[in-house]
């Protein structure tokens, strides 16, 4: 899609198919249904449309915005930005993680997810925007701060429904990220990805255009609206049932 | 090697073996935080002393099975340092510890059948039956008359138990008992 934006597009969207090997529980599934688009200039656009989308689909009221580092800071009691990446490793092991976070970025995913996530979205959805920048992903860094992210994720009653980005336009930062992802993944026993070459191409020339873009998760929008507590209440085949 | 289990094959009502302890899974939960490792979360309850704990996996580690069967056995009797157990099926004899009664070493009577649970083939925890009748051998006399009021009084069972019963109840009577809660529950005839 990236590249269909390069290309001049414009504002795009699809609803498709993703996969992830090996994941299945109560909120996850190998194959699932995304709803994933793009609107050209920086993310406030796309806030405000998904939280109109979220009140049009599931009644809600309209959504807050919090900073990941607010947070994190009221969970946890330590600044996800300032803290050495000792002290939230120390952290993440005392509440349970298996064994010493691979990084700073482990560390903050393990805490948040423990500590932050099951309080998120309980009277209105939550938008945490901001997050750190070692967990950006594709997102670009703030203008005003180096060390948080334009990436956003928007929550409803404990559950991430939707991860989104002001997308990085940079073709050699995009390079940087995806080698330092394989390291990460290299030192975790993980497959390496390959080198997507045509999309690295199309954003040095013509250039991604400035845009946000945001994948929605579409089974999990389903749960949410018909107040089910398992995704495998709302697809087609389960893949444990016992599970 | 013993049997493991990886993460993915985790489900509610596995024996696994964890700090070297015989466990059982009561929950477990897919979780995955941010973009890379993912988790396994379960509840799980330590068989030997009952507790029930929180622990988190990386997805894909193995755990060692547990030898854990869940059975019936007659109770044959007790010398007194260990309680003596018979298998129905095969007539294979099993010797239980004090620690594997959990007190209620106090509600077994010769011939009764009960819940027993084996670890490495030797039995970790006795299961009595929720309600057993057992017969009076010692209470204060009965106070006819005064069934209304409520009041209680203690009683020496067949099995040596004391319990709190109601002023009627006399010796020989046979009473059926909540063996979870060690209260009475009713008379039963003979």
């Amino acid at each position: 899609m990236k590249r269909l934006l390069a290309a001049g597009s414009g504002p795009i969207f699809q609803v498709v198919k993703a996969f992830r090997a090996g994941e299945s529980g109560r909120h996850h599934a190998v194959e699932f249904t995304i709803a994933e688009w793009y609107r050209l200039g920086p993310l406030e656009g796309l806030l405000t449309e998904m939280d109109l989308l979220l009140g049009d689909l599931l009644g809600t009221p309209p959504a807050e915005r919090r900073t990941y580092r607010e947070l994190f800071l009221a969970a946890v009691g330590v600044d996800p930005l300032s803290a050495a990446g000792e002290r939230l490793e120390t952290l993440a092991e005392a509440h349970g993680h298996p064994g010493r976070p691979d990084d700073r970025a482990a560390a903050l995913d393990y805490l948040f997810s423990r500590l932050v996530e099951p309080g998120l979205g309980s009277r209105a959805p939550t938008i945490v925007t901001r997050f750190p920048a070692p967990l950006a992903a594709l997102a670009r860094l703030s203008d005003d701060d180096s060390r948080t992210a334009e990436r956003f994720e928007v929550y409803w009653a404990g559950l991430e429904l939707a991860n989104g980005y002001d997308e990085l336009q940079d073709a050699d930062e995009h390079r940087r990220r995806f080698a330092a992802e394989n390291r990460a993944r290299e030192r975790a026993g993980r497959p390496v990805a390959g080198t997507d070459e045509r999309f690295l191409t199309a954003l040095e020339a013509p250039g991604l255009p400035r845009c946000s873009g945001v994948a929605l998760g579409v089974d999990r929008l389903v749960m949410a609206a018909l107040g089910a507590s398992r995704l495998d209440e709302v697809v087609a085949f389960r893949e444990k049932p016992d599970h | 090697m013993a049997n493991t289990y990886a993460t993915n094959e985790f489900r509610s009502g596995l024996k696994v073996l964890l700090d070297s302890d015989p466990c059982v899974l009561l929950d477990c939960e897919f979780v995955k935080p941010g973009k890379g490792q993912a988790f396994t979360r379960i509840r799980y309850r330590n068989l030997k002393t009952g507790r029930v704990l929180d622990k988190t996996f990386k997805s894909g580690e193995k755990v060692e099975a547990a030898d854990v069967l869940d059975t019936e056995m007659e109770f044959l009797y007790s010398d007194g340092g260990e309680w003596h157990f018979m298998d129905p099926n095969n007539y294979e004899q099993y010797s239980a510890a004090k620690s594997a009664l959990g007190g209620h070493e106090k509600w077994l009577l010769q011939g009764m059948t009960c819940g027993v649970t084996l670890y490495n083939d030797a039995i970790l925890l006795i299961h009595p039956p929720h309600f057993v009748d057992l017969k009076v051998v010692e209470t204060e006399p009965g106070i006819r008359g005064d069934t209304a009021t409520g009041g209680s009084k203690n009683a020496t069972l067949e099995t040596g138990a004391v319990v709190r019963v109601p002023l009627f109840i006399e010796v020989d009577e046979t009473l059926r008992l909540d063996t979870r809660t060690g209260e009475y529950v009713s008379r039963v005839k003979n």
